[in-house]
């Protein structure tokens, strides 16, 4: 078990390290640069520009000092697009609030997908499973924009009852982290849907019944709890879907996070934020596919983790 | 092969009449779309000959939602042929070669499942992408790109299927007459398993379209002037402001895009449950 969880983790250092090769020559060699906006800049301050971030130097030795300074001393380097802020403190701001939003809302898509589709799966074909399944089926059909415009509209600008922008205190963090979890419920209790359907048609189960254990605690005891490996198992995309949604997400409601850093910092050509955000993003995405397959192996003792 | 009827049926209906305005779009516009009106902004539903009312510029939104079939349809179903080309090349080659290559092959696959490759799409859309290039180019990388990405799960799904097909006697019979291993994969193989192809092929459809959406909302994925819906919608949700809501320009295009995804994923549903597989791939991993 150690041995296999180093082996991943020094996947993880190694993926990280060609994840930031390959995003720095990319992003080198996209036409224009960090401060192409400003027109008709004396040649001089260009240049002084240019010097200051290192970037008069040749390729090879401008990715060698990045990789130094990342490896060394976890720093990744000066923002071009805010002035004496570091990539550092810029994320070290923003990640709160996007750790928080994104946490809300795979909670909110867990608490509302599981049991869903436990109660759907346990009876299928039940007017419950086809009333849920329809609204699953709407839930996945919904990009999260609409869905974030609707709550906006409805509880925001027309009840008045939510802040529609911001990130201060807990009232304005219901309408994102919502519009983020509601599409991820209904992927959830999809799959925990199909679990218990295919659970529920199991010989233990029969048994079970025959022994004349309450349906709840069948239900409840025995088909839930394998019915949530497909559910573990996509622990991992549904992360990388709160962490792209929450790109989105955060622009709709102004939440001063990570996702509108970057967009806004590759629009920009701000070399070092892309590169921190894409590292940052990458780095969640591999932990939290390493931990939902642990826990896949914890659960099911028949599956055996990946080295 | 079972299908559930009521949900197949409906789904095709729903599926031939978004086409069917896709292929009429011409004859069924009203205006073209990227007419501009500057004294019919932001016109209400029914107003002065604009059933679904007008944009900031004028334009005509029904006449734009129906050439957004077009737009949307196209840009979907291309980027799933791109999907289905790599996706299926790859799982018939890593099932059919075996041993090492397909140990390879799949590690390769758990890898690349395991990279955010949504910012790989958003990056390599916005830094190649000036909004000055060309509309065509610019519809061409976004077709390729996106179906570079979403070719994983069916890679997997094709190569399962192959290692369990090959064995059968019609294989071993053609090996045995001497055809070569291009010709029994592309000939042998491949026409048997088309009805899993093209049932999860049903499903990447969608998420394809959902994807278009969500860049276009970020402004990377169809260029202007033409309307996709999720441009359209997108367009819609920033004209809401606390002051007035223009509800039509966010109303029309999310009701087609929800509409045309819910009868998709239906359909894709209705024909994996008709296999017998359940939800195909929903229990590999893929969201």
């Amino acid at each position: 078990m150690i041995r296999t969880v180093s082996h991943r983790l020094g996947g993880f250092v190694l993926t990280l390290l060609v994840i930031a090769t390959v995003s720095f020559f990319l992003l080198r060699a996209a036409p224009g640069g960090p401060f192409d906006a400003e027109r008709d800049v004396d040649p001089a301050i260009r240049a002084a520009q240019e010097r200051k971030f290192g970037l008069d130097r040749p390729l090879p030795i401008q990715y060698l000092t990045y990789m130094r300074d990342l490896l060394l001393k976890a720093d990744l380097g000066p923002s071009s697009q805010y002035p004496g802020m570091s990539v550092n403190e810029i994320i070290a701001a923003s990640l709160p609030p996007s750790l928080v939003l994104g946490g809300l809302a795979l909670l909110i898509a867990l608490c509302l997908g599981i049991p869903l589709g436990a109660v759907a799966g346990a009876r299928s074909g039940g007017r419950r499973d086809r009333a849920i399944s329809a609204l699953a089926a709407v839930g996945v059909s919904i990009p999260n924009f609409v869905l974030g415009a609707l709550l906006l509209t409805v509880f925001g600008l027309s009840l008045r009852i939510l802040p529609v922008a911001g990130w201060s205190g807990p009232a304005s963090f219901v309408l994102p982290s919502v519009t983020l979890g509601l599409p991820m419920a209904a992927v959830i209790a999809r799959l925990t849907r199909t679990g218990m359907v295919e659970m529920m048609g199991q010989d233990c189960i029969r048994t079970a019944r025959a022994k004349g254990m309450p349906e709840r605690r069948v239900v409840m005891i025995h088909a839930l709890r394998s019915s949530l490996l497909p559910v573990v198992s996509t622990l991992g995309p549904a992360a990388a879907a709160v962490l792209t949604g929450s790109v989105v997400v955060e622009q709709i409601f102004a939440v001063p996070g990570l996702g509108t850093h970057f967009v806004n910092s590759a629009l920009n050509r701000d070399y070092s934020l892309v590169m921190g955000t894409v590292l940052l993003y990458s780095a969640l995405l591999i932990l939290f596919n390493l931990v939902s397959d642990l826990l896949l192996a914890a659960l099911d003792p028949r599956i055996e983790v990946v080295p | 092969m079972r299908i559930r009827r009521p949900t197949v049926l409906l789904s095709s209906a729903l599926l031939i009449a978004v086409s069917a305005t896709a292929i009429f779009a011409p004859a069924l516009a009203t205006h073209h779309f990227a007419e501009q009106d500057l004294s019919a902004q932001y016109l209400p539903p029914g107003e002065r000959g604009h059933l679904l009312g007008t944009d900031l510029q004028g334009r005509d939104l029904f006449s734009r939602t129906i050439y957004g079939a077009r737009v949307s349809l196209l840009v979907a179903a291309a980027a799933t042929l791109v999907s289905l080309l790599i996706g299926v090349t790859y799982g018939l080659i890593s099932g059919y070669a075996g041993g090492r290559v397909d140990s390879l092959m799949m590690r390769a696959v758990d890898v690349l499942y395991s990279l955010p490759f949504l910012f790989l799409v958003i990056l390599i859309m916005t830094l190649f992408l000036s909004p000055r290039a060309e509309p065509a180019a610019r519809v061409l990388v976004l077709l390729l790109v996106l179906g570079a990405v979403q070719w994983l799960t069916m890679a997997r799904i094709v190569r399962g299927q192959v290692l369990s097909e090959k064995t059968r006697e019609y294989v071993q019979a053609a090996r045995a007459l001497g055809v070569g291993p291009v010709r029994i994969l592309f000939r042998h193989l491949l026409p048997n398993l088309t009805g899993i192809i093209l049932t999860y092929a049903a499903l990447t459809v969608p998420r394809i379209m959902l994807q278009e959406a969500f860049l276009s909302f970020l402004g990377l994925g169809v260029p202007e002037p033409y309307p996709s819906w999720g441009r359209l919608a997108a367009d819609g949700v920033r004209a809401i402001t606390p002051v007035a809501s223009h509800w039509w320009l966010v109303l029309f295009p999310s009701l087609m895009i929800t509409i045309t995804l819910f009868a998709l994923n239906l359909l894709g549903d209705g024909l994996a449950r008709g296999r017998r597989t359940g939800p195909a791939g929903s229990r590999k991993r893929g969201i």
